[in-house]
């Protein structure tokens, strides 16, 4: 495989270290008309998507990063290339200090890779099965093979499953299981792409508190894509935003708010059909005497807000809510179009 | 019918919207295959043995048997699709599913035929292959023989939905039986220890070897055609019953 | 973790590959020999065509009756080495390109070629052609009063291993196409090996040399049993030197060499865009 990434990555690196790495993809265009064949036939039609533009970012050994976009962002082209599998266009690739491409084996006995919609697992065999080939392919010394294999049969609760086939897990069953496979050979980084993806709510809960365990009790770093901005909020310290192959945003998750004008929702209930002014343009919804508005702190101060609603008639309750960082991202994500 | 015209055009353009290119190392292999067959025919019908059957009947065979290969052993999308789960798709379209079937596997022929079977049809002469039919009753076979296809092809899809996990092998086996018995690849009437015998009535070589036997005038047409029409009268209803009674096995297959 | 490439750790690969396989057969027996029933059914149908020409018109071209049983049976044993080794598409890697599912190799703290070479060995439940194909040839080797000698056994080990070679190397040349055209070119592996196995077991003897050169040059299945065979047997075909095929596999390796990583090389750069997950690891 040869590139364009240096060999000699410097030991003490970050976790992750981007340096203004250039990823672009071709896709054939074709056409359904018999001159659109034709043309296809003899000289296809090209267009050329831009996946990562110059992209710089680090992510330093214990942090737990969120990495989020709207969906053709780059967040899985970044994933493919920080474990080896995509080969950069242009720029400069290091992780736990080795270069993908050129020190791939080395760097995957020491990184953890699980993409939502794959499994790792072999499908006609019982999952201890899958596990027993991981130590002999990954040769993991016996000792902690044994110790990683109790500790992810108990934190992922395992224990039911692993003499059962992988084909007969469900799916949150077959994530619990690909992760507790993922973790057995003590990876010092872990990738993951979409590892909610399709899970119901018990097994997004086990899996949430799972990973935030590992990173904060064994110092695991992780970098986790997701559409769940919910989860990726209650997970991760940083979130790491990009668009249109660049990064939009790289901080935390109230600074996200911030960013996008301190979004803030609040609730008012009122007697006898009051409608509170609170002077912004009025209520985003209404239900039996109950308002909910949207206000932008930025621009009217919590101080100002109270003002006005002693000032309002029939105020009988008022709560005030962080907007679901949802709102937060869909707004942002509108404003990128 | 449009609906259905407008399904087997789509999968006729399935095979070739990568573009034709790809399908070249399948017509290569058909042709390469087919040339050393005929000379190992050409070898071995000339070391005096006779079989009841001349050097030019065999040749014509050989050659019929590999221009119309699809034909005379039908396959339908139905047992490969189960195990991929995209049979579901054919329930999900308002069209009926075993004429949705017949109309993905006659538009999946169209690109061979035009690719492969015509042109060599057109350079069979200069092979000193005659393709003129000893009968007209050959075409009524072939009809017999599609139809007697499609209702081995559908109880096949049935087993390997009873069968579930099993379903590549059956189609291994069906494979293997049937390139054998139908008599495409070796005219069951050349088989030795009393095989062709044996095997002459079985529904198997009311297949290919029936139509390619009728073609070449190695067969009686009134005894060919009395077997076909026997076999498709008891095969298709059986074929149906079976299909309506995995209906359900289909629709879950895949969870 | 990254251990080094040892002959002990190859071993050892093969090892949980074997495991592996013979806890499918223990587990779902059935599905197990209904496999193993298949692979030999399907191989004893290619066969069996030849073999019974053969005997109906007394030999073929000039080889006897029992000489093509022989060739049949080095055809079997080809069959057998075929499944032994690479029933998980390792072989047929065209689906594994074509498919997306390269990118779990690339996850493994494993070369490529150590993955590829022992990922799918399955010597409990592909083993059955190997079994069939040592019978038929105890038979054909007793039917034609063979002597063995060690030297014997060594040629016709040499003449497997050069055939499987072969066999690899055309595959991996087809598959290359994948990288550049997942989906057209998922199954030409297959198409390339599969389906010109029939013609595999064609004895070429009697047949015009313009045929025959061609057959042992630019499509090689003369080299997969005739020209092995009758090599085995003391007479190998056209004059040419018994060890004409280890010096087509030779080339033909080197050929394929360049162009998978060619190929490779433009999966790293391009992606794949396409991820199916059956076939994988099943």
């Amino acid at each position: 495989m040869s590139g364009k990434a240096p060999t000699v990555m410097s030991p003490m690196a970050s976790a992750v270290n981007l340096q203004g790495v250039t990823k672009r993809f071709v896709q054939w265009q074709r056409d359904n008309t018999g001159k659109g064949m034709l043309k296809n036939l003899l000289k296809p039609e090209k267009k050329e998507i831009t996946a990562l533009l110059d992209v710089s970012f680090q992510v330093e050994k214990g942090e737990f990063v969120a990495y989020a976009g709207p969906n053709g962002a780059g967040k899985s082209t970044t994933m493919k290339l920080l474990s080896g599998m995509l080969l950069p266009d242009s720029g400069d690739i290091a992780v736990l200090g080795l270069c993908p491409q050129r020190q791939r084996r080395e760097l995957m006995s020491r990184l953890g890779v699980l993409f939502g919609n794959r499994t790792e697992l072999w499908w006609d065999h019982p999952v201890i099965q899958s596990y027993e080939w991981k130590k002999v392919v990954w040769d993991i010394p016996e000792a902690v093979y044994h110790q990683n294999l109790e500790m992810v049969t108990e934190l992922l609760d395992l224990g039911g499953l692993l003499k059962t086939f992988s084909r007969e897990l469900s799916l949150g069953q077959r994530m619990r299981a690909d992760l507790g496979m993922l973790l057995l050979h003590s990876p010092e980084l872990i990738l993951l792409d979409e590892p909610t993806l399709g899970l119901d709510v018990v097994a997004k809960r086990q899996m949430i508190s799972f990973l935030k365990k590992i990173n904060r009790e064994n110092g695991v770093t992780l970098i986790v894509t997701s559409h769940d901005m919910d989860d990726l909020e209650e997970m991760a310290q940083r979130i790491l935003m990009i668009s249109g192959g660049k990064i939009a945003y790289d901080g935390s998750f109230d600074g996200l708010r911030t960013m996008t004008g301190n979004l803030t929702r609040l609730t008012v209930a009122t007697d006898n059909g009051f409608v509170p002014d609170l002077g912004n343009g009025g209520p985003v919804s209404s239900e039996k005497g109950v308002y909910e508005f949207e206000i932008d702190l930025a621009k009217t101060p919590i101080q100002e807000l109270m003002r006005q609603l002693s000032r309002a008639q029939g105020v009988r309750d008022v709560e005030i809510k962080k907007a679901p960082i949802e709102q937060v991202i869909a707004r942002l994500y509108q404003s990128w179009r | 019918m449009w609906k259905y015209l407008k399904t087997a055009h789509l999968a006729a353009l399935e095979k070739t919207n990568g573009g034709i290119i790809y399908l070249f190392p399948d017509v290569l292999i058909k042709f390469f295959t087919l040339i050393p067959l005929i000379f190992l025919w050409r070898v071995v019908m000339t070391s005096g043995v006779q079989v009841g059957m001349s050097l030019q009947q065999m040749l014509s065979y050989t050659v019929l048997s590999a221009l119309l290969s699809d034909l005379l052993a039908v396959k339908t999308p139905a047992s490969g699709w189960l195990s991929e789960g995209v049979l579901l798709k054919l329930y999900g379209r308002p069209l009926s599913v075993l004429g949705q079937l017949t109309a993905l596997t006659v538009g999946g022929w169209l690109p061979m035929l035009l690719l492969f079977s015509l042109p060599m049809a057109l350079m069979a002469p200069l092979l000193g292959v005659r393709l003129t039919p000893a009968t007209p009753y050959f075409g009524i076979s072939l009809a017999l023989c599609v139809s007697l296809g499609f209702a081995v092809d559908v109880l096949f899809a049935c087993l390997s939905i009873k069968l579930r996990n099993m379903s590549w092998l059956i189609g291994r086996i069906r494979v293997a039986i049937v390139s054998l018995l139908s008599g495409t690849v070796i005219p069951i009437r050349l088989l030795p220890f009393g095989i062709a015998e044996a095997l002459r009535y079985q529904p198997f070589a009311s297949l290919g070897g029936a139509p390619l036997s009728l073609f070449v005038g190695a067969a009686d047409a009134g005894e060919t055609l009395l077997l076909q029409i026997l076999w498709n009268l008891i095969l298709w209803p059986f074929a149906l019953l079976v299909f309506k009674r995995s209906q359900e096995g289909m629709v879950s297959y895949g969870g | 973790m990254a251990a080094k490439t040892t002959l002990r750790r190859i071993m050892r690969l093969f090892g949980i590959s074997a495991k592996m396989d013979l806890a499918w057969l223990m587990r779902d027996t059935m599905y197990a020999l209904a496999g193993i029933t298949a692979d030999m059914i399907g191989n004893l149908s290619v066969v069996s065509g030849v073999l019974l020409i053969s005997v109906r018109f007394g030999g073929i071209g000039g080889m006897s009756a029992d000489e093509v049983l022989f060739m049949m049976a080095y055809s079997t044993l080809i069959t057998g080495l075929f499944i032994v080794f690479g029933a998980s598409n390792n072989i047929h890697i065209s689906r594994i390109i074509g498919r997306g599912q390269l990118e779990h190799f690339f996850i493994q703290p494993l070369s490529l070629k150590t993955q590829l070479i022992t990922y799918g060995f399955c010597p409990f439940t592909g083993g059955g052609n190997l079994l069939v194909g040592l019978i038929l040839l105890i038979i054909a080797i007793q039917r034609l009063g063979l002597t063995l000698s060690v030297g014997w056994i060594l040629a016709l080990s040499g003449h497997l291993l050069t055939t499987m070679v072969i066999i690899v190397a055309r595959s991996y040349l087809a598959s290359t196409l994948a990288f550049y055209a997942p989906v057209a070119a998922e199954e030409i592996s297959s198409t390339v090996i599969e389906g010109t196995w029939l013609l595999s077991t064609f004895p070429l003897s009697g047949m015009p040399a313009a045929l025959q050169v061609p057959l042992l040059t630019i499509l090689p299945e003369g080299l997969m049993a005739w020209f092995p065979a009758l090599s085995l047997l003391g007479k190998p075909p056209l004059g040419w030197s018994a060890a004409y095929p280890m010096l087509f596999a030779l080339i033909l390796t080197l050929i394929t060499s360049y162009f998978f990583r060619k190929g490779l090389n433009y999966y790293v750069r391009k992606g794949s865009n396409r991820y199916v997950p059956y076939g994988f690891r099943r």
